[in-house]
């Protein structure tokens, strides 16, 4: 128990400057935050001349954003839902 | 691991398919199992079904690196609903993904499903397990499970796209490995840890909570419960 108490008070002051510098970064980091699953399609395609085929449903603009919202709050609804129904309403009781 | 269609030879598609619906299968047997033994399973696998989807469709940024990732999810799903069934629901959020959001593919859902499910999830729930039989707390087995977890899920990626890479190329399997790695790495370690600290904040906030869950899924022992 002590031994994993110093681990965590250890651990702690690290992630917060982990965090602490990760934001203010961000200003000066670059306007675009290419995803890492562009970066492999962009060298897939210097290697081996094939492009990623076109994706099922396009999305471009505001249907992008549409459909990220969407399931975003989708998924929060249910997440939310099912953490009340667990941890909060039965909290400390003993029915799994 | 969203690796898009077009970007495995056939017989590499089908092969990582074939090998992620062992697991898949044996993931569906253990849902029907653990539903009637755990009142609680069936809300608990709607929660960690969802965040799968949401953690795994989230493009976290790097500032250091000026480009984004996504975490997996599937390690900590691996703890709390098991490693099989994390899998079934890697399926059903690489699959979403892959019809609605213009990740990954569908020719290429096995091998997704392989590097986020199967690896994701055996290597988290491996480390997890290796930890907790090396005495270390709830919370620091979970924090390593989900860093690794992460970490082997991107490896098993770089892998696959070495090994099925189309058309006639003059890299080696290694070169190509360590190519698809080092696009992934700089990005993915600093979200390691993230989801390391996610998990293990997940983990320990449940042990606290609904003990009685954990113990009944056989993640801690009676003699355990209360200590961590």
């Amino acid at each position: 128990m002590q031994k994993s108490k110093n681990i965590y008070q250890r651990l702690t002051p690290m992630l917060i400057m982990l965090l602490i510098f990760m934001f203010p970064l961000t200003v000066s980091a670059g306007e675009k935050w290419q995803g890492t699953d562009d970066l492999v399609d962009s060298k897939m395609e210097e290697v081996t001349g094939v492009s990623a085929k076109e994706p099922l449903v396009n999305i471009e603009g505001n249907l992008g954003l549409f459909l990220f919202a969407a399931g975003g709050f989708a998924a929060g609804a249910v997440v939310g839902y099912q953490w009340h129904k667990i941890f909060v309403a039965k909290a400390g009781k003993d029915d799994g | 691991m969203h690796i898009q269609d077009g970007f495995l030879v056939g017989k590499w598609a089908v092969a990582w398919y074939g090998a992620a619906s062992v697991f898949v299968a044996k993931g569906v047997y253990d849902i029907t199992q653990r539903t009637q033994k755990v009142m609680a399973y069936k809300p608990l696998l709607g929660l960690v079904s969802a965040a799968v989807f949401f953690i795994s469709l989230l493009p976290i940024p790097v500032p250091v690196t000026g480009t984004s990732s996504h975490p997996a999810g599937t390690p900590v799903a691996a703890i709390l609903v098991g490693p099989f069934v994390s899998m079934v629901l890697s399926v059903v959020a690489l699959l979403l993904q892959a019809l609605f959001f213009a990740h990954g593919g569908l020719s290429t859902l096995g091998a997704n499903v392989f590097s986020m499910g199967v690896v994701g999830s055996l290597t988290g729930f491996g480390v997890f397990w290796l930890g907790r039989k090396a005495g270390l707390s709830l919370g620091i087995a979970a924090f390593l499970a989900g860093a690794f977890g992460d970490l082997a899920v991107y490896l098993s990626t770089s892998f696959q796209l070495a090994l099925g890479m189309p058309g006639v190329h003059e890299q080696s399997l290694l070169r190509a490995f360590l190519t698809f790695l080092a696009l992934f790495m700089p990005t993915q370690l600093p979200l390691a840890l993230l989801e390391g600290l996610v998990t293990g904040g997940m983990v320990t906030y449940i042990a606290k909570v609904r003990p009685d869950i954990l113990r009944k899924l056989g993640v801690v022992e009676d003699v355990e419960e209360g200590k961590n």
